[in-house]
């Protein structure tokens, strides 16, 4: 795959074009992180109001009424809900896991079963999370593409 | 093996039920009110509320597994006996309770071993998937 950068100093805005025989699986999936690129969620960390690029999100949960975004350096704040999140990252590589988590599936490295009906997700940052029964279908289907 | 367990052992299982559970109507129906039908509509109800149970409990967020797994145990194990006391399943000696309790343990951790195999089947699925995704 041949990689070309053009560097326009008065473009307006990033524009990316591929140019392919085929679009097959990977490229897809190419094209799913580069979609999510272009998605910034409004949240607030220590007070101040800021966008943080989608892409930066290992995941999102809630608890008592509060969401949190969670990145490597940071847990951000969201006025949005769990519900307005979701339906926002429709098209990314966001999905819903339990009543309470949405979790970016570029950061996951594993799911291993648990005697409760439950999957554990190993994420590549070394956390945690349980994705509940009623979402092993949809989060099947979101890493199918 | 993936195929046997979803269609054909569901399907098998879902034709056994339905043949037993029409029978039973059927003679009960017809006045042939021997206690064998009520057993497997008392056998019946004891199932749906376990399901019921497992659908409820599957709902609830537990600090943890061994507190869920010990709970569900507990309630399912006085729905079974609540069950053989109306049902007059057997009488309620120490040594009936024993055997019969044994018993519900065994069927209990069978159903929930092979739930766990097929949830592992599951995981080892997404697994080969994200591999797919990151050669």
């Amino acid at each position: 795959m041949k990689l070309k950068i053009h560097q326009v100093p008065n473009a307006s805005e990033t524009e990316i074009v591929i140019n392919c025989q085929v679009v097959d699986e990977r490229l897809e999936q190419l094209i799913k992180y580069i979609t999510q690129y272009t998605y910034t969620l409004r949240a607030k960390k220590e007070g101040k109001f800021c966008f943080v690029p989608a892409e930066k999100i290992y995941y999102i949960d809630s608890v008592d009424s509060k969401t949190f975004l969670y990145s490597a350096e940071t847990v951000y704040n969201s006025a949005e809900s769990l519900i307005i999140l979701e339906n926002k990252l429709l098209d990314s590589t966001f999905v819903r896991i339990s009543k309470n988590c949405i979790l970016n599936i570029a950061y996951l490295e594993s799911v291993h079963a648990l005697w409760n009906h439950r999957l554990e997700a190993s994420l590549f940052t070394g956390e945690k999370l349980i994705v509940t029964r009623h979402y092993i279908e949809s989060l099947k289907a979101k890493i199918k593409g | 093996m993936n195929k046997l367990q979803h269609t054909l052992v569901s399907r098998a299982t879902l034709s056994f039920t339905l043949a037993v559970v029409f029978s039973a109507l059927y003679n009960l129906s017809t006045n042939h009110l021997q206690c064998d039908y009520l057993f497997l509509l008392e056998i019946l109800g004891l199932i749906v509320c376990l399901e019921l149970i497992d659908y409820v409990f599957n709902h609830i967020s537990f600090n943890s597994r061994i507190l869920y797994l010990c709970t569900e145990y507990a309630l399912m194990y006085v729905c079974f006996l609540i069950f053989s006391f109306i049902g007059h399943w057997f009488s309620f000696t120490s040594t009936n309770l024993i055997f019969f309790s044994s018993i519900f343990v065994i069927f209990f951790d069978l159903l929930h071993f092979y739930s766990y195999c097929l949830l592992k089947t599951e995981a080892n699925n997404i697994n080969n998937h994200l591999l797919k995704k990151k050669i």
